[in-house]
């Protein structure tokens, strides 16, 4: 199975500037600090997290939005470390995203005809006259009716939105689809209905995902591994039944104690309880070493001091903390 | 499973611009003013196209001369009465509707296209060097004061109507550039436009068929209210001997004309001035109503 | 019964004016609660949750009409309630927390500023009260906000609603809600905007603190999980009418209508077993919704009775009610 997407060293601060007299760089917000990850071609990378993780901050580096401080990213090989405008047109086909607001992801001027036009013809898809039986195509893949062509998103559901912005997504034919949270904003049985067709389809095309989302309970179901970031960083990664079978970092132990669950079976997957207390902090003044260390239960003296690295702990399981430093597989 | 399909009427792109036409005209109509605003908008444009059939006496409307009959007071023959020069006060002021109304269409329709694109530009580039050059230049010409320039203009070309308008575009389009600016600096960072960028959109298409359309109803409202000023603005220029010249009849300049033969012969200073007027509450009362029909929807 | 319940609710059926006609929102809602009870109101965008608590502190919107039904707190009617009576119960009575803590205070104002305001509202109709001093309103709300488990509550109260994090924001409310003693909390959606591990944090407040002040809650949820964990009771709602009511173990281990099985479907487990189907079909039209059972268009074991008229909810088991023909011996 070769790397469709390798992440090395990434990093995306945004500076702070001072008022607009001065313009003073104050100092910068960490979004995203150093984060390396790779994704399997017909892979379901999950990236978990909640707010000031970054995780959306990578899925929006990684598909042009913004350009990267420092690292690298390889797109099946190829250096595409430039925001999308400067990237070339056939990069931009293979790498598709679906946003977590359909509302606001899709021009409220435009009718769906229009709007699933648009990387039709950028990327000369298929010629005029074909369009529309394209567009119908598109529609029927992702179970809409074909009149929707000429309807305008506020007339639609919310979940209709986001069938949508999917079936957009997969107009240019893409290896690799970032979805970041896409069905948050959704109920959960307009959400089921969507991941179920996002996973068919995935199937179906044999695509790659990067997938972002704030609930485990989704993640656990979708992808194939894990990836959980606090403040910027990666705590753990590893395969999804792994990661809830065998949570190493204490976050991780945290955010899967704090799920709502609704069965006593999955009560018992809670196993190691560790109360969730204090805030997330603010990632403009991230507190020297571990970036956990104000919340963690189990903090040494070492976590104010050194941040962690990341270890190989067990096949194809990452984590990041002083209580596995001695650990390497 | 036994799930029932519910039939769906066939959506074409006519019926649903349709159905959006029907939408905005009801939240036009919810005000009754703004009705009575339309409906006065249009008695007016009828008049300015028609102006040879519905007025009375439509020879007056030139050169013409009747000492005769001149300042008459307003009777049947002559609703509005005649001025010295014999001629019918509400003919000449039916055919001066048009050049109002051809002011207002001219300075509009050249200010708004310069100025959208230069806001839409700047507002796409917002915190680069184009911005800055764009928007300083149209801050330069928005410190000119229109009648002002007007005049300048008038005592370097000749004080025609072409003139008249000419002047009052150049200190007019910034008003545009910057409600446009305003819109597409903030539309830019929409998400739809980034779902642009990240697709492999040109920059051409983003600002023009992806932030334009969200800055249309804005720019239409202005457009709507704007048309009462430029009329208002005509008719100062039109009182002060420039703009239509003589004979052409122009409210303002009947105003002017009028005024010496106050309170005499009130008739012919009053009734133009009445219908100065009425034209700029009319456009005023429909733009409310463009103003409302646009809107963005509530929750 | 309405005397044993601080709240309940007959038969409500409210409707919104739009333009094009009628929205016939709610449909024969009936619920109850009792003191000290905690009770989870769970359904889906739309199905008109927010509407129903909203008629308990009577706060309706303009457009809404109330067709039929009665909303008694401790015995006393809400919806014909005089100006002074629904103030008391506003001030004194019944508190509310929302969804978006951001939207709840004003933006200008210090926390101290709106907290003291509330109490003093609270406060101001007691004849013989101390308590409406400066200082005496600086330590009750010093201790509201130390009930609800803020740090350092001194520093919050000079502070602005823009320097505190969306969690301390949402235990601002909750302080505020329930500075001065009350009987019935109602919290809609209250950590839907927040992160999880916060959500934890503060559904574990909201339960203990509504305990040790033995204070009844209405949680509004869309998510199942949070009304397991919570709740006592639980309602689940669709378009407008309460469709199944049962004690928390009950409804997990044994749901009977097919929306509330459907549902419980959908829910992503930890388990890693997949994910339902979810629900085929919409939200029926509320300008012309059926005649029948509003969740038959989309039910896989509709039956012909169930278009033509509409179950009411019944008793099947102890304590566990189903408005649904498939257990209704009338029908079928």
């Amino acid at each position: 199975m070769s790397e469709i997407l390798t992440v090395k060293g990434l990093k995306k601060y945004f500076p702070i500037v001072s008022s607009t007299f001065s313009r003073r760089q104050l100092n910068y917000i960490k979004a995203v600090d150093n984060v390396s990850f790779f994704l399997n071609e017909g892979e379901i990378l999950g990236l978990v997290g909640e707010s000031g993780s970054g995780k959306s901050t990578t899925a929006y580096v990684i598909v042009g939005i913004y350009s990267p401080t420092a690292g690298d990213i390889l797109f099946k090989g190829r250096n595409i470390n430039v925001v999308a405008t400067k990237r070339p047109l056939e990069v931009k086909k293979e790498i598709a995203i679906v946003f977590q607001d359909p509302g606001t992801s899709l021009n409220p001027q435009h009718n769906i005809r229009e709007i699933l036009s648009v990387p039709l013809k950028v990327h000369k898809v298929v010629s005029k006259k074909y369009l529309n039986s394209k567009i119908e195509e598109l529609l029927d893949i992702v179970e809409l009716p074909k009149n929707y062509m000429y309807k305008q998103p506020r007339a639609i559901g919310g979940g209709e939105r986001q069938m949508v912005a999917i079936a957009r997504a997969l107009a240019t034919n893409p290896s690799l689809i970032v979805l970041d949270e896409p069905t948050s904003a959704l109920d959960v049985s307009v959400q089921a209905k969507i991941i179920n067709k996002l996973l068919d389809i995935q199937k179906e095309f044999r695509l790659s995902y990067l997938f972002i989302t704030h609930d485990l309970s989704l993640m656990r179901n979708v992808a194939t591994r894990i990836a959980i970031m606090y403040l910027g960083k990666i705590n753990e990664l590893a395969p999804a039944a792994e990661f809830f079978q065998n949570p190493l970092h204490p976050y991780t132990q945290m955010l899967i104690s704090s799920v709502p669950v609704v069965s006593k079976a999955e009560e018992s997957i809670k196993k190691k309880k560790i109360i969730s207390a204090g805030e997330i902090p603010s990632s403009v003044n991230i507190p020297p070493g571990c970036g956990f260390n104000t919340r963690c239960p189990f903090k040494k003296d070492l976590c104010f001091e050194v941040d962690p690295e990341m270890v190989e702990v067990m096949p194809g399981h990452y984590v990041r903390c002083h209580l596995y430093q001695g650990m390497r597989c | 499973m036994e799930v029932h399909k519910m039939k769906m009427p066939k959506a074409t792109d006519f019926s649903q611009k349709w159905d959006n036409f029907k939408r905005l005209s009801h939240k036009f109509s919810r005000s009754r003013i703004s009705l009575v605003g339309l409906f006065s908008v249009v008695v007016i444009v009828t008049l300015a196209i028609f102006a040879p059939l519905i007025a009375p006496y439509p020879e007056h409307a030139g050169a013409f001369v009747d000492y005769a009959h001149a300042s008459i007071p307003p009777c049947r023959e002559h609703l509005f009465g005649t001025d010295i020069m014999g001629r019918d006060v509400l003919s000449r002021t039916i055919f001066a509707l048009r050049g109002a109304l051809l002011m207002a269409v001219g300075v509009i329709g050249i200010v708004t296209p310069i100025g959208v694109i230069v806001g839409l530009v700047a507002g796409y580039n917002s915190g680069s060097l184009i911005d800055t050059i764009l928007m300083r230049t149209s801050d330069v010409f928005l410190a000119l004061p229109s009648l002002v320039l007007a005049l300048a203009v008038a005592a370097v070309l000749r004080p025609t109507l072409f003139n008249a308008m000419l002047a009052v575009c150049v200190s007019w389009w910034p008003w545009y550039a910057r409600l446009t600016y305003g819109l597409a600096s903030s539309i830019r960072n929409e998400t739809f436009v980034q779902a642009a960028q990240v697709i492999g959109a040109s920059h051409f298409h983003i600002i023009f068929k992806e932030v334009l359309p969200n800055c249309l109803s804005s720019i239409f409202t202005k457009m709507a209210l704007d048309v009462g000023w430029v009329i208002l603005i005509g008719a100062s220029l039109s009182f002060v001997g420039l703009g239509e010249q003589p004979p052409t009849p122009a409210l303002g300049t009947m105003v002017a004309d009028g005024a010496r033969y106050l309170p005499e012969l009130w008739w012919v200073c009053v009734f133009p001035a009445l219908v100065i007027v009425w034209m700029i509450l009319s456009f005023n009362l429909f733009g409310d109503g463009v103003r409302d029909a646009l809107s963005p929807e509530e929750a | 019964m309405s005397e044993i319940n601080l709240l309940q609710i007959e038969n409500l059926s409210v409707s919104y004016r739009i333009y094009r006609g009628l929205l016939k929102v709610l449909d024969g809602v009936s619920l109850e609660v009792r003191p000290g009870e905690k009770v989870a109101l769970v359904g889906e965008t739309g199905c008109g949750k927010t509407t129903t608590v909203k008629s308990i502190l009577n706060i309706l919107p303009r457009q809404a009409i109330v067709h039929r039904g009665k909303v008694f707190f401790k015995g006393k009617d809400v919806l014909r309630a005089s100006d002074s009576d629904l103030n008391y119960l506003r001030r004194r009575e019944v508190s509310m927390i929302f969804q978006d803590p951001t939207a709840s205070l004003f933006p200008i104002f210090t926390i101290g500023d709106q907290i003291s305001t509330v109490i003093k509202a609270a406060l101001s109709e007691d004849a013989n009260n101390t308590q409406l001093k400066e200082s005496s309103l600086f330590e009750t709300a010093l201790n509201a906000l130390r009930a609800a488990s803020l740090p350092d509550p001194e520093r919050i109260l000079h502070s602005y609603p823009f320097q505190l994090s969306g969690g301390m924001r949402q235990r601002v409310c909750i302080a505020m809600a329930l500075a001065t003693p009350r009987e019935l909390l109602i919290a809609d959606e209250p950590t839907t905007n927040l992160d999880v591990t916060i959500q934890d944090q503060v559904l574990r407040l909201i339960s203990n603190m509504v305990a040790e002040k033995n204070i009844s809650l209405i949680l509004i949820t869309h998510s199942l999980g949070v009304a397991r964990e919570i709740a006592n009771r639980i309602y689940i709602m669709y378009a407008g009418s309460i469709i199944e009511m049962s004690q928390t173990e009950d409804l997990f281990e044994n749901p009977l209508h097919p929306y509330s099985r459907a549902l419980l479907n959908c829910v992503p487990k930890l388990t890693g077993e997949g994910i339902g189907q979810g629900v085929p079909g919409h939200l029926p039209d509320y300008l012309n919704p059926p005649l029948g059972c509003r969740f038959e268009p989309r039910c896989p074991k509709s039956m012909p009775i169930c278009k033509r008229i509409k179950p009411s909810l019944k008793e099947v088991a102890k304590g566990h009610f189903v408005s649904c023909f498939l257990y209704d011996s009338f029908g079928g």
